[in-house]
Order: structure tokens, then C-alpha cells, then sequence
């Protein structure tokens, strides 16, 4: 900053060498001449004069110096903070009562428009009328308003004398001009603040009745206001690089989050680490004491709150979910737009204020996360402090609301697709494993199917049990290598395959073998451990075979034997031989085959058999379904299920154990029927010839039902026999609705019912219609077939 | 398997054994093999019931209409059983007092050859 030049020291130079002079002079002309007295007289007159002329010279120096010194000082002030809006109130103070009676410092803002921001009245009292002022009568877009004038110009301006009549010309009513002159204005300066040629504004410096401003005023105000001026605008400039920094430094930070988020959520598969993320990335942007996520679901129009983080609610509900309409959410999913709510406790247009409010959140920011045009719900963070939020806080969020709601949906996609793959494999499962066991006379055949907790997925892993055409029991287990679609394909072809075999006859080492050369000229070979067995239920014998399987188990009366078998697994090597084992199995035995995932629960197939072992033993004598699940349950004992479990478990009933069985309502079926029939009568002791009596009529009942399925009708037949107090009831079912069969001579079998039971009684009823058939033995049966049992 | 029908001419009088168990789905075979007999000109026919084990409504109902068929063609048929439940189950019915019944094949073939109309058209 350079000072100006002045002039002001040489003129106090000259008047003092003139006042010497002058006085020496009178010295000598009083000696010389007395008698001119008066002219002495006259002279020391003017000598005063002259003194009073010194006093005004070294008055004028003094106000230099006042005003040099008030100079260094505003440069003080000036240079000492970059908060120049304080400054210019310093300023202004400074200004008075040295160079103004009071002083008005106003600056140009942004937009244009004025704002004061310093005031100084040498009557302190006086401040708050230049404030009521500058209220009331603000300055108008007048051309003739001076201050407008000096902005508009930059030029400053000097009104030595302000008379009334200019105040009563400038006053805009009576209270104006009554305010204006009890302020006291009868001279003023006006100097525009100008830095590299912009206006910032202006200060007023203004003069009370004993004031008269004069050009070096002018001189000494516009000095003032140009050291003012560029103090602004190096603070304007500090301020402009510091907000550029600081904008930076966000826009790097949004960024870095942004980057954060996009490579989190791209990975990311579980929706409540995406949350924590989020919101600890929202946390580096904007402050808040709680945060939580809503989702919209547009069917319901109900909102879902999966996230929140912070003070819960006092009062519950602790998750703000339901209705979207009538919350600050639903509006602004609604209309697509930030919310901010400054206080809780003033406003409480929706429910949530108030609960809110109780949870000490006074204010609060919901922002739309709008993936593709469409708001599927919303970031929402609240503060204790009301009043917290701005717009800047909703803007600052928006990116991370809208990353976020793109992560949320892409992962609902990804969770939507694996619950409908999921679903997928459970029903292609179902598909793929036996809808229903057949039920057989003399067995009882039970499976669970457990898939692999927590997804249930498509496994490798069946069983199956098929009624042969030569009236064994085809039974198999199996587990193909792998998981998924693939696995489940092979494992049902497989399981037809070893149908198919089976029903043509072959025995366990045949379906084996080829089985084996099947999967090995598959395009895409795989492999599985089965095993295999066809029973003769009337006699328990069992022809099995095995190939790299658990051994299969059997609990009898005297404690657990394992049914072993050599062979490898299949699908490894076309020479390997397969070969048939027989077992006996005595009625009341169980038969326990499982896929290994049972006993790989703990990844120690040892502990895992052991368990099994256990459970076997506890379960002794309950009946199959119950066993089997308890079985399950025990040997995982709550370990994480890691493979698909199959359980086939095959009782052979004791002969003192009611007959149950179901049989499709065939004609070839029939014989089953009676064949069945016929060896529960002979074991509960009837004599042959009662036998075939018994046979008789069964078999002309059954012959009734069937004879639906010549009408084109499916059903079943459906026959139980039991014991109870030496008579033998047989009744059979029609699962179909009983029409009377009135063709070729039905009569008869009527008639062949009646003549041989004891009695016969139709009962229809809801599900079907019961033929009930009775014969009751003497008391030489009983005795005789009882001596047979023992 | 569940039922074995075997056709021989006896004396001129033929003769099918039925082994095994006749009901709805095995009857029928018993139907074809008497029409196949009938259509070849044998009117004169003995069904030989003693190796069936079993025998139920739809049986009766096949024998019945043969007979008849075979008495419309001037002949007859006779049945053989000495099985006590099958002889109940022609009794229970009254086919018993129908069927010429015989409890032995060589009974049978000769009451046979006294029928009206005895051997295959030549």
C-alpha cells in the first residue's frame, strides 16, 4: 500500500519562520518609537492574532497526525483478521468520532443487493435509530439515494453542507425526516470500496452540526476506503480459494465414497453388510445420531424399514414400517424429493414426528433412492440437535441414497432369482423322488428326503421302493456325485434305469453292472455310490448289492447288523464285477439304508455312524416315520446339515401285526390281494379250507372295486385285516365313489360274499365305500393256532 | 403265469385244463381259448377246473356264456372240480344244478360223446 504524498508538513514549516520574524520586528520598533503606542497597541493585536494563527497551524498538524495515525490504525484492523465483515464494523467504529460523527459501512452482495454491515454513532444511544433507519427506510433502487449513486459510479462523493430542506427533500415521509435529522446529518462523504476495479460497497461517513467536510476529508476517506477495499477482497479471495479446497476435498470425499460403495455393492451379498456400509460412508458426508432405510413396496403400499442404526424409538413400534401413507417417507417417495424436517417437536405432521421427537430426534433428512425414474424407498438420518439439516445435508446424501437403492434392487433381483431357483429344486425334487411309497402287505416302507440346510438344494441323492410284477419289493438308495440340476438329472435317470431293470427281473449285480456301463458312455460322465435290494415280503428273504455305499443296518431284536457289500462305486471303471448278497430278514426287523450325508454331519463318518448306532438303539420299537425323524435329528444333534440326506427304512412287520396295504384298483392287482389275504388268515391260524373261503370273498369284494376301473375310473383299493377277540375283520376300500356294478351277473359275487363269511357289511361313507367281511374261529382254531405260534 | 390253459382232444371231446387262478384279469384268456374251441367246431366241450386254485364271478360268468354258446351249437360243456371251495362256489350260485359238473375227466368225455352233436365238421 503507498501513502499519498501530502503537503500539509511544509505549509507548518513556513508559518512557523514567519511568526519569528515577526516578533523580533515589534521588538525593535517598540524601542525606537514610543508614541506610536497605538501603532504597538495595533501590533500586539496582531500578535495574538498570529499566535491564535500558530495555534490553528499546530491544531491542523495535530488532526494530520490524528488522521495519519487513524490511517495505520484501520490498516491494523484491516490486516488483522480475514473475517472482514467484523472488520468493517471496526472500521466504521474507528471512523468515529475522529473523521465522522457517525458512519455507515454497507456491502454489495452476490445478487447486488445492500447489506449493512457496520454502524458507529458517536451517541451510542443513537446506533439503534440508524438501525431503525436503515429498517424502515431501506435503501430503494432511487437514483437520487447517494449510496445507490456511489455504487453505481464508483465515484465518491462529498456534500459539504446539508441543509433541512435537502433532508425534507430526501426524507420519504415525516418520521423519516424527523429520524434523519435527530440522527443529525449536516455533512457527509460518501466513498465507494473498490478493489480491482469491482465495487464492494461503500462506507458513509457522516458529519453532525459542528462538522463541515472538506476535500481533504474526501482525500482522507477515500485513503480509508481504498485500504478497506482491498482487505475485502484479499479476504474474498482467501475465502474463494478456501471454499475451492474445500469443495475439493468433498468432491474427492463423495467420490472415494461413491468409488467405496459401487466396488462394496458389487460384491455384496447380504443386504444388512450393505447397510453398515452405507451408513458409514453417509457418516463421512453428513452427521447424524440415526440412520435407517426404508423400502416401498408398491402392491402394498406399505413401507419396510430392514435397517436402522442408532437410539431406538422409545415406545414401539421399533421399526417404522406400514402404511407409506401419512409419513414424511411416503412423500417423498411420492413426489421424488428430499424431506427435512428442522424440528420434531414444533412440527408433527406425520405420526413418526412425534415418535421421533420422543427418541430425541429433533431433526431430520429423508432422500428418495431413485433407481431408474422410480423411488423404491428411502435413505432417511435424523440429529438431536433441531434445525441441523440444510438442503446442502439432502443434496450431499442423494448420491449414496441412489447407490444405494441400486444395490438394494439389484440384490433383491439376485435374492429373488435364488428363491425362485430355490423353489425350482425343491418342486424338481419332489418331482424327482417317489410322490408316495407303495404300501405293501407284511412291510412298512418309510423315506425322508432332508436337503442340505440352509438352501435347499437340487441333490444327487434318492430313494425309491417299487411292488415288482413277481411281487417282490424292489428297494434303492443312492447318492449321485455333485449337487445341483445336473446331479438330480443323472439321479433320475438312474433311478428309472434301475426300474426298468428290476422289473424285467434282473437281480442287484445285473442292474448294477448296468447301471455302470450306462454312466460311463454318458457325454459327461459322472459317478454314485447305490445300493439295491429286492425282498420277498412274504418271507423276508433279500437279494442286495452295494457299490461304494454306507453299509445298510439292520435292527434287530438282539441288536444292530450291518448288511456289507464289496462293491466300488459306479462309474469309475467298465471291468469292475458286481455281485448279488442275500440276507434273511426275520419279521420285526428294521432295515436301515441311508446316503451318506447323514453320517457326514460332523465330517467324522465315524461319530457320525456312532450317532447313528445310538439313534437306532433309542428308537427301537417306534413306529417308521417318527424313527426316521428322529434318527435325523439325533445324528445331527443341530450341526449344520452340509449334504443332502436320503433315508429308506423297510420294516418287516411282525405276523402279529395288523395287514395294511393299498394297491392300485387293477385287475392284475387282485391276486395281490388275495394272495396277501391268504397268508394272514393262514398265520392268525385259520385252517386251509377256511382259508380259501376267506380268499372267496376277499377276492369277489376286491373284484367289486376293481371292476370301477373297467368303468375307466382310477382308484385305489385299499385292504386292512386285523385280529381282535378270535374274529378276523378284512375290510376293503374304494378310494372312488361306489356305483353299483350292475353287469354280468354281479349278483353272484354278492352272493359268493354272503355264502362265505360269517358276515358282510357295506358301509359307505365320505371317502369311499368299506366292505367289511368276518369270520370269527372256534375255539379249537384258536387253541390250535396259538399252540403253532409258541 | 397266473393261469396255464391246455387244450387237448379227448375221444373226440376237448378238453381244456385250467391251472391256476381265473379272475377278472385272467378270465378272459379262458374266454378266447373256448372260442377259439367253439369256432373251430367243437360243441362238445369239458373244462377241467381241478388244477384251478381259484376261481371267482367273472370266471362263472366266462363258462356260463360258453355253455350256452355251446348248447346253441348242439353240444354241451362240462365242468371238472372235486375242490371243496370251488364245489361251494358252484353250489352257493346254483351253477351246480347248470353245468353237467364231474368230479373226474374220464367221467366228463364220456358223458360227452353221448351229447347230440359230437366231433369237428369235417
Amino acid at each position: 500500500m503507498t501513502e499519498r504524498k501530502r503537503n500539509v508538513p511544509s505549509r507548518t514549516t513556513l508559518a512557523r519562520r514567519r511568526a519569528s520574524k515577526t516578533a523580533s520586528r515589534t521588538e525593535r520598533k517598540l524601542r525606537m518609537v514610543t508614541e506610536r503606542a497605538r501603532k504597538a497597541e495595533a501590533g500586539h493585536r496582531r500578535a495574538v492574532a498570529l499566535t491564535e494563527m500558530l495555534d490553528r497551524a499546530l491544531a491542523k498538524e495535530e488532526e494530520a497526525v490524528r488522521r495519519l495515525a487513524l490511517l495505520a490504525e484501520a490498516s491494523r484492523i484491516l490486516a488483522a483478521s480475514l473475517e472482514y465483515e467484523a472488520t468493517l464494523a471496526s472500521i466504521a467504529r474507528l471512523a468515529v468520532p475522529t473523521i465522522a460523527d457517525w458512519c455507515i459501512v454497507d456491502l454489495l452482495d452476490d445478487q447486488g443487493a445492500i447489506r449493512q454491515v457496520g454502524i458507529a454513532h458517536s451517541d451510542p444511544s443513537k446506533e439503534s435509530l440508524v438501525r431503525e433507519l436503515r429498517l424502515r427506510y431501506p435503501p430503494t433502487p432511487n437514483p437520487q439515494h447517494v449510496i445507490l449513486r456511489v455504487l453505481r459510479s464508483g465515484q465518491a462523493e462529498l456534500t459539504p453542507e446539508v441543509t433541512e430542506a435537502d433532508l425534507r427533500d430526501r426524507a420519504r415521509d415525516e418520521v423519516h425526516f424527523n429520524l434523519l435529522r435527530s440522527l443529525g446529518i449536516h455533512s457527509h462523504i460518501v466513498v465507494p470500496l473498490i478493489a480491482r476495479g469491482r465495487t464492494l460497497g461503500a462506507i458513509s461517513f457522516i458529519g453532525g452540526p459542528s462538522r463541515r467536510y472538506s476535500a481533504a476529508d474526501l482525500a482522507l476517506a477515500e485513503e480509508l476506503a481504498a485500504r478497506a477495499a482491498v482487505a475485502i477482497d484479499n479476504a474474498h479471495l482467501l475465502a474463494a480459494e478456501r471454499q475451492a479446497r474445500d469443495e475439493t476435498e468433498a468432491a474427492l470425499r463423495r467420490v472415494n465414497a461413491t468409488n467405496r460403495l459401487i466396488a462394496m455393492a458389487a460384491g455384496a451379498l447380504d443386504l444388512s453388510h450393505v447397510f453398515d456400509e452405507f451408513s458409514e460412508v453417509l457418516r463421512t458426508l453428513v452427521p447424524f445420531v440415526r440412520v435407517t432405510v426404508s423400502l416401498y413396496n408398491p402392491e402394498s403400499e406399505t413401507l419396510t424399514m430392514p435397517y436402522f442404526k442408532g437410539p431406538r424409538l422409545t415406545a414401539p413400534p421399533e421399526r417404522l414400517e406400514g402404511p407409506k401413507a401419512d409419513t414424511a417417507r411416503g412423500w417423498v417417495i411420492d413426489l421424488g424429493q428430499a424431506f427435512i424436517r428442522d424440528d420434531t417437536v414444533q412440527s408433527q405432521q406425520f405420526a413418526e414426528d412425534a415418535l421421533l421427537a420422543e427418541a430425541g430426534i429433533r431433526s431430520y433428512v429423508v432422500v428418495p433412492m431413485t433407481v431408474g425414474g422410480r423411488v423404491i424407498g428411502t435413505l432417511n438420518f435424523g440429529h438431536d440437535v433441531p434445525g441441523f439439516y440444510t438442503a446442502e445435508h439432502a443434496q450431499l446424501s442423494q448420491p449414496i441414497a441412489d447407490q444405494l437403492g441400486l444395490t438394494v434392487s439389484r440384490l433383491e433381483l439376485f435374492e429373488q432369482t435364488k428363491r425362485k431357483a430355490r423353489e425350482l429344486s425343491v418342486t424338481l425334487q419332489r418331482a424327482l423322488l417317489p410322490a408316495e411309497l407303495p404300501r405293501v402287505p407284511f412291510v412298512a416302507i418309510t423315506a425322508l428326503y432332508q436337503a442340505a440346510d440352509p438352501e435347499a438344494r437340487v441333490g444327487g441323492d434318492w430313494y425309491d421302493a417299487l411292488l415288482l410284477p413277481d411281487d417282490r419289493l424292489l428297494i434303492s438308495i443312492g447318492d449321485v456325485a455333485g449337487h445341483g440340476i445336473a446331479a438330480a438329472a443323472a439321479m433320475a435317470q438312474v433311478r428309472y434305469l434301475v426300474r426298468a431293470l428290476a422289473i424285467e427281473g434282473r437281480r442287484p449285480a445285473d442292474v448294477m453292472a448296468a447301471v455302470n456301463h450306462y454312466l460311463l458312455q454318458l457325454p459327461e460322465p459322472t459317478n454314485l455310490s447305490m445300493w439295491l435290494a429286492t425282498l420277498d415280503p412274504t418271507t423276508g428273504e433279500l437279494i442286495y448289492g452295494g457299490a461304494g455305499h454306507p453299509p445298510v443296518l439292520v435292527q434287530g431284536t438282539d441288536g444292530i447288523r450291518e448288511l456289507t457289500s464289496q462293491s466300488p462305486p459306479i462309474g469309475f471303471s467298465s471291468s469292475v464285477t458286481y455281485q448279488d448278497d442275500r440276507a434273511q430278514l426275520a419279521s420285526g426287523e428294521r432295515l436301515i439304508a441311508y446316503t451318506d450325508g447323514l453320517i457326514e454331519v460332523t465330517r467324522d463318518p465315524i461319530e457320525g455312524e456312532r450317532r447313528l448306532r445310538d439313534a437306532i438303539a433309542a428308537t427301537l420299537g417306534q413306529p417308521g416315520d417318527r424313527a426316521a425323524r428322529t434318527l435325523v435329528t439325533d445324528v445331527l444333534r443341530g450341526d449344520r446339515q452340509e449334504d443332502d440326506i436320503a433315508l429308506l427304512m423297510l420294516d418287516v412287520l411282525p405276523s402279529s401285526a395288523p395287514l395294511s396295504f393299498a394297491l392300485r384298483a387293477a385287475p392284475e392287482n387282485l391276486r395281490r390281494v388275495r394272495h396277501a389275504v391268504r397268508i394272514y388268515a393262514e398265520r392268525v391260524g385259520f385252517p386251509p379250507r377256511r382259508v380259501e373261503e376267506i380268499v372267496a370273498a376277499v377276492g369277489e369284494a376286491a373284484l367289486n372295486i376293481v371292476e370301477h376301473a373297467y368303468r375307466g375310473e382310477t382308484g385305489e383299493v385299499a385292504v386292512d385285516a386285523r385280529v381282535r377277540d378270535s374274529t378276523l375283520t378284512v375290510s376293503l376300500r374304494d378310494t372312488g365313489e361306489w356305483r353299483p356294478v350292475q353287469e354280468r351277473g354281479r349278483g353272484r359275487g354278492r352272493r359268493l360274499m354272503e355264502g362265505f363269511a360269517d358276515s358282510v357289511e357295506t358301509v359307505a361313507g365320505p371317502a369311499g365305500t368299506k366292505v367289511e367281511l368276518r369270520w370269527t374261529l372256534t375255539e379249537k382254531e384258536t387253541a390250535k393256532a396259538e399252540s403253532t405260534r409258541q | 403265469m397266473e393261469v396255464q390253459l391246455q387244450r387237448r382232444i379227448v375221444n373226440g371231446v376237448a378238453v381244456l385244463d385250467v391251472a391256476g387262478e381265473l379272475d377278472i384279469y385272467t378270465s378272459p384268456k379262458l374266454k378266447t381259448a373256448i372260442q377259439d374251441l367253439i369256432s373251430e367246431g367243437h360243441a362238445r366241450l369239458v373244462v377241467n377246473l381241478l388244477k384251478t386254485t381259484y376261481l371267482d364271478s367273472t370266471a362263472l360268468s366266462v363258462l356260463t356264456a360258453a355253455l350256452k354258446q355251446a348248447r346253441e351249437n348242439g353240444g354241451d360243456l362240462a365242468v371238472v372240480y372235486n375242490q371243496p371251495q370251488i364245489e361251494k362256489i358252484f353250489s352257493i350260485t346254483g351253477l351246480h344244478d347248470v353245468f353237467p359238473v364231474f368230479h373226474a375227466e374220464g367221467d366228463a368225455v364220456n358223458a360227452a360223446r353221448s351229447w347230440a352233436k359230437g366231433s369237428p365238421k369235417a
